[in-house]
C-alpha cells in the first residue's frame, strides 16, 4: 500500500473489499457514503437496544412525546387530544361533566334509563309540564284539596279548587259529602235532616187563642245541626220535606171551638189542621199530624205552632220520655 | 245585622219580620255567611217586590197574614144559622147528662139551648 495522502508519515494498514478489518478512529460521512441493511441487521449492530421503525410493529417503553400528533388510533376511531390542559374522560371512570350539551334528538343519540332520583331537585309538590312555547315548565303547588285542572290547549294545567266533579254535578264540598257502601247504598251524612220530640208534657200552652210555637227538648238526630229548640233553619236554598205532630192531651173543653195546627216557614204558613166546631172537642186526646214539601231559602226558618181558642188557656201537649213520640217535628232537604 | 231600607222592604214583603230574619241568620251562621244568604234571598224575591211596587200593591207579609186572618174569619162567620147553633150548643155529652139528671140541671140546659137559638134565629 502506498501513501494514502496527507502528510501522515505512518504507513497505513492495507485492507481489501473482502478482508476483515477493524477500523478505529474513523469517521464516515453519509453524505458521500451509504450504509445499507435490515432493521434486524442494524439492531444486531446495536449493543444496548433496538431501533423503532416507521412502518414496523414495535412496543415502545419509557418514551416521552412532546406535542405529538396522532393521526389515527386503530380499531376505535379518532381521538383528538385537547390542546389545553384538561383531563380526558374514560368510558368506565367516574367523572362530573361541566359545560356539556347532549342533544338526545341528535341522529343516533339517545339517553336511556334515567331514574327519577337522577332528576335535579325541585320544589315539593310541583309537577313537570310544558308552557305555551313548548319549553319545559313546572305546575305551581296548589292548595290542599285542590285538584289538577286542564286549562285547555296551549295552556299549562294548574291546581285549582275542585269546581266540576262529574259532568252535571257541581261539587264545592271540602269534606266527604256522599258515601257509597260496598253494597252500593248511598248515604249523605251532611244532608240536613232532623227529628225532634217533646219528652215531657207541657201544660196550659194554649186554649185562649194563644199561638204556641211547639218546643222540642229532645233530638233523635240532627244532621248538620240545623235544628235548635223549636226552629229548623235551612242552611241552603232548596225544597224541604217537613212533617210534624201535635198531641193535645189535656185541658180541651166544650168552650174550645177553634183548633189550628200550622207549619210556619219564613216564606209561607202551611195549615195542617183547622177546625171551627166544638162538637168533637171536650176532654179528649187529639193528635194532628201532617207533612208538606216547602221552598226555603238559605237562612229561612221553620217551626210548628198550635192555636186553640177562644177562651181558657188550659190546653196542654203530651210528651213522653220513652223512645216513642207523640208531639214531634221532623224534616229533611229533598232537592 | 244592618240592612238597607230596600233590603228590609224586600224581606218584609216575604217574611213576617225581615230584621228578625236577618238577625237570626247572623246568629246561626255568622255575619259573612248570613250576608251572602241575605243577598241571595233579596235578589230572589226582589222581582216580586218590584212588581208589587210598580202596581201600587206592595204589602208586608204581616199585612197579608192579617188580611188572611180576616178573610178566614169572614168565611167562618158566613154560614147558616144551623151551623152557628151547632158551634154554640153544649157538648152532646153534657146535654145527655142534664137529661139524665133532670130537674134543675135539665132546666138550665134548656135555657142554654134556647139562648143559642135566640142568638142565631132561623133565616127568614
Amino acid at each position: 500500500m502506498g501513501d494514502y495522502g496527507g502528510n501522515d508519515p505512518t504507513p497505513a494498514t492495507s485492507f481489501t473489499a473482502s478482508s476483515v478489518d477493524t477500523l478505529t478512529n474513523k469517521s464516515v460521512d453519509l453524505l458521500t457514503n451509504t450504509f445499507t441493511g435490515t432493521t434486524a441487521e442494524f439492531n444486531t449492530a446495536l449493543s444496548d437496544g433496538n431501533f423503532a421503525t416507521i412502518a414496523g410493529t414495535e412496543t415502545l417503553t419509557g418514551k416521552t412525546l412532546t406535542t405529538p400528533v396522532i393521526a389515527s388510533i386503530s380499531n376505535t376511531g379518532t381521538v383528538t387530544l385537547p390542546t389545553s390542559t384538561d383531563t380526558l374522560v374514560g368510558k368506565a371512570t367516574t367523572d362530573t361533566l361541566t359545560n356539556k350539551t347532549i342533544d338526545a334528538n341528535g341522529t343516533g343519540n339517545s339517553i336511556s334509563n334515567i331514574d327519577v332520583a337522577d332528576l335535579a331537585n325541585g320544589t315539593d309538590g310541583e309537577l313537570i309540564t310544558w308552557d305555551a312555547t313548548g319549553a319545559p315548565a313546572t305546575v305551581a303547588v296548589g292548595t290542599a284539596t285542590h285538584v289538577l285542572t286542564s286549562n285547555g290547549v296551549g295552556v299549562a294545567p294548574t291546581f285549582q279548587a275542585s269546581a266540576g266533579g262529574l259532568t252535571g254535578i257541581t261539587d264545592n264540598a271540602t269534606a266527604m259529602a256522599i258515601t257509597i257502601s260496598a253494597d252500593e247504598e248511598v248515604t249523605i251524612p251532611k244532608q240536613p235532616a232532623f227529628f225532634a220530640k217533646e219528652n215531657a208534657s207541657q201544660s196550659n200552652v194554649t186554649g185562649d187563642s194563644t199561638e204556641y210555637t211547639i218546643s222540642y227538648n229532645t233530638e233523635a238526630f240532627d244532621q248538620n245541626a240545623d235544628f235548635a229548640f223549636d226552629t229548623f233553619t235551612a242552611p241552603v236554598t232548596g225544597k224541604y220535606l217537613l212533617a210534624g205532630s201535635s198531641y193535645t192531651s189535656s185541658g180541651t173543653t166544650g168552650s174550645h171551638s177553634s183548633y189550628v195546627v200550622t207549619i210556619k216557614t219564613s216564606n209561607r204558613n202551611v195549615r195542617l189542621f183547622t177546625s171551627n166546631t166544638s162538637l168533637w172537642l171536650g176532654a179528649y186526646n187529639f193528635l194532628v199530624n201532617g207533612a208538606v214539601v216547602v221552598d226555603m231559602d238559605a237562612g229561612d226558618t221553620a217551626n210548628m205552632a198550635i192555636q186553640i181558642g177562644p177562651t181558657g188557656k188550659t190546653v196542654g201537649l203530651y210528651g213522653d220520655g220513652t223512645a216513642n213520640a207523640h208531639t214531634w217535628f221532623s224534616g229533611c232537604l229533598l232537592a | 245585622m244592618i240592612l238597607t231600607q230596600e233590603q228590609l222592604n224586600v224581606l218584609n214583603n216575604v217574611v213576617v219580620d225581615g230584621q228578625a230574619w236577618a238577625d237570626h241568620a247572623e246568629n246561626k251562621f255568622g255575619l259573612d255567611k248570613a250576608t251572602v244568604m241575605l243577598g241571595k234571598k233579596v235578589a230572589k224575591h226582589k222581582p216580586k217586590y218590584d212588581a208589587d211596587v210598580l202596581a201600587g200593591d206592595y204589602k208586608t207579609r204581616s199585612q197579608e197574614d192579617e188580611e188572611g186572618k180576616i178573610a178566614e174569619q169572614e168565611a167562618y162567620d158566613k154560614v147558616e144559622y144551623d151551623v152557628k147553633r151547632q158551634r154554640a150548643y153544649p157538648l152532646i155529652g153534657d146535654q145527655l147528662d142534664a137529661l139524665w139528671k133532670g130537674g134543675q140541671a135539665q132546666a138550665d140546659m134548656k135555657a142554654i139551648i134556647d139562648n143559642v137559638k135566640a142568638t142565631h134565629p132561623k133565616s127568614v
